[in-house]
Parts: C-alpha cells; sequence; structure tokens
C-alpha cells in the first residue's frame, strides 16, 4: 500500500546513526498530519535497490565514513535524480562534525558534479509546508540554516548541520534521548516541527507556494457573466 | 451600300505632309502678291492657285471613291436577372422579389417583346456565377439559392460571351444585394470611387437596372451582425453579441437565442425601442468541447415580417483549449499524490489547481495560527466552479458530509455535459476503509465488491495491457507490450467486483497474480458518460512506475494518454478529420483533411445533415479514400444543399472501430440576406455612371432606353471608283491654270 515510511540509509557497512530518529519522525507526521505512515524501523543501504522503493530516506551521519563505491554514487545519483528525497542531518560534535561534513560535500560533488549545495532561504516554502517556523535548530544549534540542491526545479536533496534526528530520538520508553541545547523544550519541538515540515514538502514539494494563488486560478476562468464585468 | 471617299497607297503622314507643303505653296505665293496690287485682284488670282493646288494634289493623291456593302443590326441587350438569396426577401404586395421580377415577364411581356424587336436579346440568370436560360422559364420566380451575388462579375462574364461591339447595354434585374466587388468601387460616404467610374464607363454599353418594388410599410427583424464567436476557449464564458436591425417595429421585445444541434445555449429577450433601428442583444455561454461547432444564432419571428432568412445564422467556430485545467484534489499526501502532481505540474500545458487534505478534524494541540492550513473551499470546487476545469481529478479523497451527494450529483452533471472525470485509488476510497461510495456510482465505471471495509488488496502487481486497452487510441503504442512488462509490479490494488457494461478495462493485473482464478484484477478503467468520460485508476502505487527510471516514460505514456482521452484532446485519438472551409457557399465543394495513425491503410469518409431537432439525416453515399504514407488523406466532397453538416470518418485500426467527425456550415454570405430594405444606392450610382440607369417596376418605354439602337457591320467592298483620272479634272485644272494666265496678263502682273 501506499504508506509513508521513513528509512534510514547507511553507506558502506557503517551501522544506522540514530536509529530511533526515523520512528519517532514517522510518528510525529502521522499524529500531527492527515499522511498514512507506515511505523517500521527500516534501514536500506545505499548500495542496495532497496533504495528505490523508499523516496525518502534520512542518513544521518557522525564522523568520517568511507569512501562512496560507484555502486554508491550512481544510486545516489539515479535516487536523487528519480524523484527522490534525501535528508542528510550531521549529528557529529567537534571533530566528528567536520569529519563529516567535508567528508560529505566531497562526496556529493563527486557523486553530483554539477551540483550546487546552497543556504535555503528563510522564505522557502519548506518553511512553510505544513508549521510556519523560523529556524532550523535540532539538537543543537551549529548552523542557523539549512542547506540544500536543487534538482528539476525541486529540493532533492537537504543538509542540516544541527543534528535534528538527535533531537527526533527517543527510546522506547518514551523519554528523549538527547537534549536540546540551547533551547530546551521549544528548541526540541520546532526540531520535530522542521521533521514534518520536510517530510511534508518532500510529498507535496511546492503545494504551499500554490494556495496563495488559487483564487486567481479558480477564476481565471470566465464561467458566468459577473466574471466578464469583473474584469 | 456605302459610299466613303478612299485613298489609296498612302499613308496619313505622307497626306499630311502633301498638304502642308501644298499649304506653304499658297502661303508664299500670297507673300509674294502682297501690296503689288489691288484687294480684288489679289483675292482672285489666290482663289485661282488655291483652285489650282486642289488640283495638284487630286493628281497627286489619287483619291477614289469607294463603294462598300454594310449591315445594319439589333444590338444585343443581355438581360441578367438576380437569383441570389435576397431575392426571396419578401417585397411588396407580400410578393419576393424573386417573384416580383418573374412577375414582370408575365405582366409586361408586351414590353420585352418590343425590346426584342429592338434588340438582339440574350437571357441570364446570375448570383455567384452566370448562367444563360430562357425567357419562359424566368416567367416562373428563379429558385433563389446563389449564396453570394456579383453583379460586376456577372456583366463581365457576359460582356466576353459576346463581340465588343455588338453590346448595345445591359438589362439588370436585381436588388442591388453584391456581395463581392461592388461595394469596393465606393467610398465610405457612398460616392463612386475613380477606378469605379472608369470601370463604368469602360462597360461596352450602358446599364439599365430595374429594381423590385419594396415592401410598404417595411416590417422586419434581422440579424445584422453577430460578434463574439470568432475565438473561443474552452470552459471559458464566450459573450456573443448579436446586432439586429428592426424597420417598421415600435416597441415589444424579440426573442434572441444561440443554439447548437436543437440545444438552446443562451436565450434572451431584448425589447424594442422606438424610434430605434437597431438593438443589440447579448447572450452568454460556456463552450463544453474543443473543435469545430457549428452554432445558431436566431431570432423568433415577429408576425408580418419581410424575410425570415435573416432571422437565423449559422456560424461556424473554432473551440480551442488554451490550457488543460485540472482540478486535483487529494484525501492526503502521498507518494502517489506526489509523482502525479511532479508529472501534471511538469507538463507545460497544463495549469493545476491543487487541494490536498494536510491534517484531519481532530483537535490538536497547537493552535492553527502555527500552522499554514487552510479551508478547503468545497462549495466553491465542486459546484461554483467545477465547469472551469478540463478534468476533475480525486485521488483516494472521499466527497465530504455533510453535502457529499450534492456535490457528487454537481460532478455527475458536470461529466454529463462534456466534463472528465478520474477517480485515483487509495486506501480511503472505493470501499477500502469503509462503504463503496455509492454517491458517486454513476460516475463510476467499476462495480461494488463484495466486501468493503477489509483495505486494500497488498502483493505483487504486475500490470498487461487488455486486448481493448491494446487498440485503445490512448494506449495505441506497439510498444507498449514490452513497455508494461519493464515496469515494477504494483504493490496495492483497490479490489471492486468487476465493471459496469459500458466500461472498458484497458489495463489490468496480468496472470501472475495469485488470485487470477478470481478474473484478472482490472487497475485502468473508463467509461463514457453523457458528453463526457469517466476513469477510474484501481491503485495507489503507480508512484512505483514513475520514481523508476526506466519505468518513468510507460507512466508518462500512460497518463499521458489518459488525460488526452478523458479531455478529448485530439492527440487522444488515433484518427482526425477536418473540414475547409468550415463556412461554405451552396453548391461550393468542402476538402476533407484526415490525419490517421500508423498503420490505417484507408479511411470512410461520408456527409450527414443536420435535422432542425439536433439528429442527422442518414449519412449519404461513403468514399473510401487512401492514406498516403506520413497518414493524410483529402478528399472532395459535395454538400447537397444549405444546412449544418458533419463530416463522418471511420476506419479501423487492430480491428477496433475508429470514428472521427467534423462540423460545417453550408450557407450564403451573411450580407446575401443581412437587411429587408433593397441597397440600391451603389448599383444605381454604377447604372448611372455607366451612361444608364435605375428604373422601377413600372418598366420606361424600349424606346427610352439609352441602349446603343443598331449595329452597322462591313462586310466587303463592292468596287474603287478612281476620282483623280476623270477628264473633266484635267480639264478643270486646265482651264484654272489658263485663266490665271490671262488675269495676270490683264492686270499686269508677272
Amino acid at each position: 500500500m501506499n504508506r509513508f515510511r521513513v528509512a534510514q540509509v547507511t553507506v558502506g557497512d557503517q551501522p544506522p546513526c540514530r536509529p530511533n530518529a526515523s520512528f519517532v519522525l514517522g510518528q510525529e507526521v502521522r499524529f500531527r498530519t492527515a499522511v498514512d505512515v507506515k511505523l517500521d524501523r527500516i534501514v536500506v543501504a545505499l548500495g542496495s535497490r532497496d533504495v528505490f522503493d523508499q523516496p525518502f530516506l534520512l542518513w544521518v551521519g557522525n564522523g568520517a565514513f568511507p569512501a562512496l563505491t560507484d555502486i554508491e554514487r550512481n544510486h545516489l545519483r539515479t535516487f536523487l535524480g528519480s524523484g527522490g528525497f534525501l535528508l542528510v542531518d550531521n549529528a557529529g560534535e567537534g571533530s566528528d562534525y567536520s569529519a563529516f561534513d567535508r567528508r560529505f560535500r566531497a562526496e556529493l560533488r563527486r557523486a553530483l558534479p554539477g551540483a550546487d549545495m546552497r543556504a535555503i532561504q528563510s522564505r522557502h516554502v519548506l518553511f512553510r509546508s505544513f508549521y510556519r517556523l523560523t529556524s532550523a535548530w535540532g539538537r543543537k544549534a551549529v548552523c542557523p540554516y539549512l542547506e540544500g540542491v536543487e534538482l528539476d526545479g525541486r529540493l532533492a536533496l537537504v543538509y542540516s548541520q544541527n543534528d535534528l534526528a538527535g533531537a527526533w530520538s527517543r527510546d522506547g520508553y518514551g523519554v528523549w534521548e538527547f537534549e536540546a541545547v540551547p533551547g530546551g523544550p521549544a528548541q526540541r519541538e520546532e526540531a520535530i516541527r522542521l521533521g514534518v515540515n520536510l517530510v511534508m514538502y518532500a510529498l507535496l514539494l511546492d503545494y504551499k507556494d500554490e494556495q496563495a494563488h488559487v483564487q486567481y486560478l479558480m477564476q481565471r476562468r470566465r464561467l458566468r457573466p459577473e466574471d466578464l464585468q469583473e474584469r | 451600300m456605302d459610299q466613303t471617299i478612299h485613298i489609296p497607297g498612302h499613308t496619313p503622314w505622307t497626306i499630311a505632309i502633301v498638304s502642308v507643303l501644298a499649304a506653304s505653296g499658297l502661303l508664299l505665293y500670297v507673300w509674294r502678291v502682297r501690296g503689288s496690287l489691288e484687294r480684288r485682284d489679289r483675292v482672285v488670282l489666290m482663289l485661282l492657285r488655291l483652285v489650282a493646288l486642289l488640283g495638284v494634289l487630286g493628281g497627286y493623291l489619287q483619291p477614289s471613291l469607294r463603294y462598300e456593302e454594310i449591315v445594319r443590326r439589333r444590338s444585343v441587350v443581355p438581360v441578367l436577372v438576380d437569383e441570389s438569396v435576397s431575392m426571396a426577401v419578401l417585397g411588396f404586395q407580400g410578393a419576393t422579389r424573386a417573384e416580383q421580377m418573374s412577375r414582370l415577364f408575365t405582366d409586361r411581356a408586351n414590353w420585352f417583346d418590343e425590346l426584342e424587336r429592338r434588340h438582339e436579346v440574350s437571357y441570364f440568370a446570375f448570383g455567384e456565377h452566370v448562367r444563360a436560360i430562357d425567357r419562359s422559364a424566368l416567367m416562373s420566380p428563379l429558385d433563389p439559392t446563389s449564396g453570394t451575388t456579383d453583379v460586376l462579375g456577372a456583366l463581365r462574364d457576359v460582356s466576353r460571351r459576346f463581340p465588343p461591339g455588338d453590346l448595345g447595354g445591359f438589362l439588370v434585374l436585381s436588388d442591388g444585394v453584391d456581395t463581392a466587388t461592388l461595394a469596393g468601387l465606393f467610398d465610405p460616404s457612398g460616392n463612386l470611387l475613380p477606378a469605379g467610374r472608369a470601370i463604368a464607363e469602360g462597360l461596352p454599353g450602358p446599364v439599365v437596372a430595374i429594381a423590385p418594388t419594396q415592401a410598404s410599410p417595411l416590417r422586419d427583424v434581422s440579424i445584422s451582425r453577430v460578434q463574439g464567436l470568432e475565438y473561443l476557449l474552452t470552459r471559458n464564458l464566450a459573450r456573443v453579441e448579436v446586432e439586429l436591425q428592426v424597420v417598421g417595429v415600435d416597441g415589444g421585445t424579440v426573442t434572441v437565442t444561440l443554439s447548437e444541434g436543437g440545444q438552446t445555449l443562451a436565450r434572451t429577450d431584448v425589447a424594442i425601442l422606438k424610434q430605434s433601428s437597431e438593438i443589440l442583444a447579448r447572450l452568454d455561454f460556456l463552450p463544453l468541447s474543443p473543435g469545430h461547432h457549428v452554432y445558431q444564432v436566431a431570432v423568433e419571428p415577429l408576425p408580418g415580417e419581410l424575410s425570415l432568412a435573416n432571422n437565423l445564422r449559422s456560424i461556424p467556430a473554432m473551440v480551442v483549449r488554451d490550457t488543460l485545467r485540472i482540478l486535483h484534489v487529494a484525501g492526503h499526501a502521498s507518494w502517489d499524490e506526489r509523482f502525479l502532481r511532479e508529472y501534471l505540474k511538469q507538463r507545460k500545458d497544463v495549469e493545476l489547481v491543487s487541494f490536498h487534505t494536510l491534517r484531519d478534524d481532530e483537535p490538536r494541540q497547537e493552535s492553527e495560527a502555527d500552522t499554514t492550513l487552510v479551508p478547503f473551499p468545497a462549495e466553491e470546487i465542486f459546484v461554483t466552479r467545477v465547469e472551469g476545469f478540463d478534468l476533475v481529478l480525486l485521488q483516494d479523497y472521499e466527497i465530504p458530509h455533510p453535502d457529499r451527494a450534492r456535490f457528487a450529483e454537481s460532478l455527475n452533471k458536470y461529466v454529463r455535459r462534456g466534463g472528465a472525470f478520474l477517480l485515483v485509488g487509495g486506501s480511503k476510497v472505493l470501499g477500502a476503509q469503509g462503504p463503496w461510495p455509492t454517491h458517486l456510482e454513476s460516475l463510476l465505471p467499476v462495480l461494488p465488491a463484495r466486501i468493503a471495509g477489509i483495505g486494500m488488496s497488498e502483493g505483487s502487481f504486475p500490470v498487461e495491457a487488455t486486448p481493448e486497452g491494446r487498440r485503445h487510441p490512448s494506449l495505441s503504442d506497439p510498444r507498449l507490450t514490452q513497455m508494461l512488462a519493464a515496469t515494477p509490479a504494483l504493490t496495492a490494488l483497490n479490489m471492486v467486483g468487476g465493471t459496469t457494461p459500458a466500461a472498458l478495462t484497458l489495463l489490468r493485473a496480468s496472470p501472475d497474480v495469485p488470485m487470477a482464478s478470481a478474473g484478472r484484477p482490472p487497475v485502468l478503467v473508463v467509461a463514457t458518460l453523457g458528453e463526457g468520460r469517466t476513469g477510474v485508476l484501481l491503485t495507489d502505487t503507480l508512484w512505483r512506475w514513475s520514481f523508476d527510471p526506466f519505468a518513468n516514460p510507460t507512466y508518462r505514456k500512460v497518463m499521458d494518454g489518459m488525460l488526452a482521452y478523458l479531455t478529448k484532446d485530439p492527440s487522444g485519438s488515433s484518427l482526425q478529420v477536418s473540414i475547409q472551409p468550415s463556412q461554405a457557399l451552396p453548391g461550393r465543394k468542402v476538402t476533407a483533411s484526415i490525419r490517421a495513425a500508423a498503420g490505417i491503410k484507408t479511411v470512410e469518409i461520408t456527409l450527414q445533415k443536420r435535422r432542425p431537432d439536433g439528429a442527422f439525416e442518414p449519412p449519404g453515399l461513403s468514399r473510401e479514400v487512401a492514406v498516403d504514407e506520413d497518414g493524410n488523406a483529402r478528399a472532395t466532397l459535395q454538400p447537397t444543399g444549405p444546412g449544418v453538416w458533419r463530416a463522418v470518418a471511420s476506419t479501423s485500426l487492430f480491428e477496433a472501430p475508429l470514428v472521427a467527425e467534423d462540423m460545417f456550415a453550408v450557407g450564403p454570405l451573411p450580407a446575401e440576406v443581412g437587411v429587408a430594405e433593397p441597397p440600391l444606392r451603389h448599383l444605381a450610382i454604377f447604372a448611372t455612371a455607366s451612361k444608364g440607369r435605375l428604373a422601377g417596376q413600372d418598366l420606361p418605354s424600349v424606346e427610352s432606353l439609352p441602349f446603343r439602337p443598331e449595329i452597322v457591320a462591313r462586310v466587303g467592298v463592292s468596287a474603287d471608283e478612281p476620282l483623280w483620272n476623270l477628264p473633266i479634272v484635267f480639264l478643270v485644272i486646265l482651264g484654272v491654270l489658263g485663266l490665271e494666265w490671262y488675269v495676270e496678263r490683264k492686270i499686269g502682273y508677272t
């Protein structure tokens, strides 16, 4: 069935980082929106064909990772080009943060040579796709903005350096695994809302931008005599 | 026999030179004798010298007296009688103009007898063309069928039929309605242009026009102009402005209607104001389907109207689709919605209006101000504005309560009037989550499952085209089977209890499905409903085809074909026919241009006339035309009379019948039947410029007509009798010279 799933993707033989995050994100999306979510923990390897069953992938990184194989690079390119959405989250601290950041940017340049990763402006529809948001914080507040790669007019890849997955991680007893700093619960709620918006953007693209033009579009065709007189 | 002086062997130049030399010699002589003689003597001498010179000239030029045989006969006067449609208008004492003209030939036969005594008279009927006719045939009213009138063309045509010198003039019996070149000879003020005057004066004879007598009092309502049908967009309100010319009617109202195929599209009553001859009626209507249409504008006849021909006008119009406007309503955000939406947005010809349910109605902790949710304008999109869409696409969406039945009825009406409806399945519709949507039953081409509310059937469902699907224009592609074989299997299907009798299953799950014993489950089903079309896609996992780089072209192919078929886009048809011109004159042929898909070798084409009730008469004989390698074919067809016509092209492809049609109108030019009062001004001025005149039904006496009475023709020379070699001429010259000698001697001049 056509249920939405948040699949976590891994590279090489690395274990998934923040393994509870994708499940919690799915829970929150199901609770807060009308999206039909399948709640499960699914992990797919970037080198596996399974990535083409899951259009929404979450890649949480912590520290350096092995260089992508040709197959992984090819899968990444094909996945993004075919309409998939990849959320990349840097969960590292200190040198691990920098190591992932450097390696990820280098691999992205190799996988998508022509792609340009840019900061996502706060007026982007991503910040209005469900909630009205003004910040991009996660568990931590390292970078005030998200970065993204646009393909065919849509954001295909979004990169967060603020450990969004850390803010979403909750254990089996419902206890948050990491403290959101410096904003505490309010910052965590913002991070969850950002996660919901990311999912809604992946599913709806610029739908919310269109809503501003709906009345115009609805009335572009003249159906009644008064429509003629309005012009 | 005729006698003329003839000077053989000399050109006019030599005659002129010799004459000038002789005159010069005479002047020299005059100059010499001036002052030396008395006046009387001088005059006598000059006269004698003049006579002598004339004698010498006669001797040099050697003139002769020519006897010629000539024939004097009556000049030719062609009588041209108008047989155009405008001659059907009623005139004096309730007789049509054509009847008035025919009465001239019966009641005033003596006049024409007299004309024939004085002239060689030939009779012609004219409208668009000229044809010779017997006088006896003119005693009955001519059938006014010609859709256009070309007075000047008729005059020129007749002129070419006789030697130019034989024509004594033209007698034209017409109401003055000219739809060709005559009006172009006048400036906007109604004055004859110099070029027009030159044409009139250049005719081989004067034109005498006989006009019908107009009715008194005039009483008529006519359609003088129709605007607004030149460019129509589908599902865009069109405003048609009808200008009416009213004569002799004071007060009251007239009803103006716009219809197509007997179905009234718009109607309005307009008041007739006193002292006003022009009325404007506005009619608003919604063109629903693209293609050629023939609309009819009609004014309800008033009692005692002179002409009913100008109360009705058939107007061909081309309705085009500017963009494909799609209303996409999704029950929730999903991958199926996302990839379909992305496909639609990437199509440049699609204008997409989307409404997606983002959250159900359960209360939440956060305030509405935190979110960007907006109310769903169900009333507006399902009722008020639904006619503005070319396709309503509901995706895993259930129409909300409490207005579910009313909205569904609105959709039903929309489709029956020519709209398109597509329901994409999913976990919330078609009985997957609740009861079968009975409110949509009339729209759906599938039947309810035996058990509802058990969700979708999940598994692996490879898809194949049915035999009907392979032949269907929306999917016709020789590679379709291979393309479908390369697509990922669907993972969920909405199970239904079969299809309706009128439905056509285009795609179905392949035999690999375990439940094949219960029949292969349909995946894509379509049907027609009234004037519109409906379809249902019984899965919410077609997005897998779009997400798969190898199956993406198949996804696009299926969706392209489905949208084209549902919205009746010509590209969704394997056979197309177009008629040119879309407004033909009576008697003229039309050309059918046919475009056929690969594999079609021949096409049958025939014409059908539409009856007033909108139904079509049985088709005439059909013609088979061959399709060339590029898929094109042409045929020339002859509609048998005025009216609204349909060209029907038919063939078969993969044993499936294909039919295409196009509409056109046959009728006179609007100006031909536009007004009740004969517009005689132009004809009168032109006739006057040709040295003729305009006369009424009280025919002027034949002798008063300005026609050239006779033709003088020389048929041969019987004799040339020389004048110069007569003895008397010699003696006269000798006598003059002797007399001159004698006079000079007598007066002492040497």
